[in-house]
C-alpha cells in the first residue's frame, strides 16, 4: 500500500474506522418538496459512497425552518424528516459498518427562502446586522 | 428564491435579540435528539461556510455589541453553547465541529483568524469532542474564485499542534496529476502532500492521524 497513514484503522469516539477517508458534508438539495424530507433518492446517494469502515458525514441539514439556504436542503426538524433520514441511514448501515454523522446547520440570514406563508416569526435572522455590502 | 425555486428579492435580516438566543440553541438541542431518533451515529456540528455559527464567530458578520459580539471570547460563545447543547443529547465522543477559519463564504470573512480560531480550539478541547474538522485555507464552501488565501499553510500544519483529538480537513484534494475537469476548480500540481493523493478532489476529506 502506497499510503500507510491514510489506509490505516483509525479510532473516532467510539467507532473504529478502517480507512482515513472521509465524506465531507455536501449540499446536494435533493430532498422532496415541500417537505423538505429525504426521499429514495437520498438513500441512494449516500449509499453508493457508502465503503465499509468509512465514515460519511450527511449534508448540512437546517434545524429550524428559519435556517435554510438553498432550495431542496433536507431539513432536520420535522417527524416526515427524521422518517426520511431514517431511510438514508438504514442504507448506509445496510452496506456494511459505515458510521454516519448528522450535520445540524443553521444558516440564518442565509435564509431568503422562507415560504411566505411561513413568515410570521418575521424577517430571516442572522447572528447580526449584516453589512449592507452583503448580499 | 423561494421554497418552490421563485426568485425575488433578498431580504434584508435582522440581528437576533439576546433574549432570542437560547430558543435557537434549543433548535440544535432538539434536531441533535432528532438525528438520535434517525438513528445517526454521531453529529457534526457545522459552524463553517457563513452559517450562523459562523456569523457570530467572524468579525465581518459579527457586528454585537452583547456578550456574544465584540471580544474574542464573545464571539466564540455562540459556538461553545451550541456545542454543549449537543453534547448533552449524544455525549462528546459522537460530536464532531466544522469550521472554515480562513472562509469567505456566504459574506463571511476574518481579518485575523488564528487567534480566534486558536482561542475557540482552545475552548473545544477539554470537551473530548470525537473530532475538529476543518475546510482547508486553500479552499472555500463558495468555490475558488472567492478564495484569497492561497499562501496559507494548510489546516493540517495551522491546528494539529493545538487540537488534541482526531483532526479532519477537506478541501482541494486531488488525483496525483490529473487535471480537473471542472474549469471553476483548476488544478494545482504540486499543490497536495504526497500522501494525501484521493480519489476525489474535494468530496473526501483526509483525517489525519489521531494523537490522543
Amino acid at each position: 500500500m502506497n499510503y500507510p497513514s491514510l489506509f490505516s484503522p483509525l479510532k473516532v469516539g467510539p467507532y473504529q474506522l478502517k480507512h482515513r477517508l472521509a465524506l465531507a458534508p455536501l449540499t446536494r438539495m435533493r430532498a422532496a418538496k415541500p417537505s423538505l424530507a429525504p426521499r429514495p433518492l437520498n438513500a441512494e446517494y449516500y449509499a453508493q459512497r457508502a465503503t465499509p469502515g468509512g465514515l460519511l458525514i450527511a449534508e448540512a441539514s437546517p434545524v429550524m425552518e428559519t435556517g435554510f439556504g438553498s432550495p431542496g436542503v433536507p431539513g432536520i426538524y420535522t417527524e416526515q424528516q427524521i422518517a426520511g433520514w431514517r431511510e438514508v441511514v438504514d442504507a448506509v448501515h445496510a452496506r456494511g459498518g459505515d458510521h454516519l454523522p448528522a450535520a445540524l446547520a443553521c444558516r440564518a440570514r442565509l435564509a431568503f427562502l422562507v415560504p411566505a406563508r411561513r413568515r410570521a416569526a418575521g424577517r430571516a435572522i442572522g447572528g447580526a446586522d449584516r453589512r449592507p455590502e452583503d448580499r | 428564491m423561494t421554497a418552490d425555486g421563485k426568485a425575488v428579492l433578498y431580504e434584508t435580516p435582522r440581528a437576533l435579540e439576546t433574549s432570542e438566543i437560547p430558543g435557537v440553541i434549543d433548535a440544535y438541542r432538539q434536531a441533535a435528539k432528532n438525528a438520535l431518533q434517525a438513528g445517526f451515529d454521531g453529529v457534526e456540528i457545522h459552524g463553517a461556510n457563513g452559517y450562523l455559527i459562523e456569523q457570530f464567530l467572524q468579525s465581518h458578520t459579527n457586528l454585537r455589541t452583547d456578550q456574544y459580539g465584540g471580544s474574542i471570547a464573545n464571539r466564540v460563545r455562540f459556538l461553545m453553547e451550541v456545542t454543549k447543547a449537543v453534547v448533552e443529547v449524544w455525549g462528546a465522543d459522537r460530536v464532531g465541529v466544522r469550521l472554515s477559519p480562513y472562509g469567505v463564504a456566504n459574506g463571511s470573512g476574518e481579518p485575523d483568524p488564528m487567534p480566534l480560531y486558536t482561542h475557540a480550539v482552545e475552548q473545544l478541547n477539554p470537551l473530548g469532542l470525537a473530532y475538529l474538522h476543518f475546510i482547508e485555507p486553500r479552499s472555500s464552501g463558495a468555490g475558488r474564485a472567492e478564495v484569497n488565501h492561497q499562501n496559507v499553510p494548510s489546516a493540517m500544519v495551522l491546528f494539529r499542534p493545538i487540537w488534541k483529538g482526531v483532526l479532519i480537513t477537506a478541501g482541494g484534494f486531488h488525483r496525483r496529476g490529473r487535471g480537473c475537469r471542472d474549469r471553476r476548480w483548476p488544478c494545482r500540481r504540486g499543490r497536495v502532500r504526497p500522501h494525501l493523493h484521493l480519489q476525489s478532489r474535494t468530496c473526501r476529506a483526509a483525517c489525519s492521524a489521531a494523537s490522543r
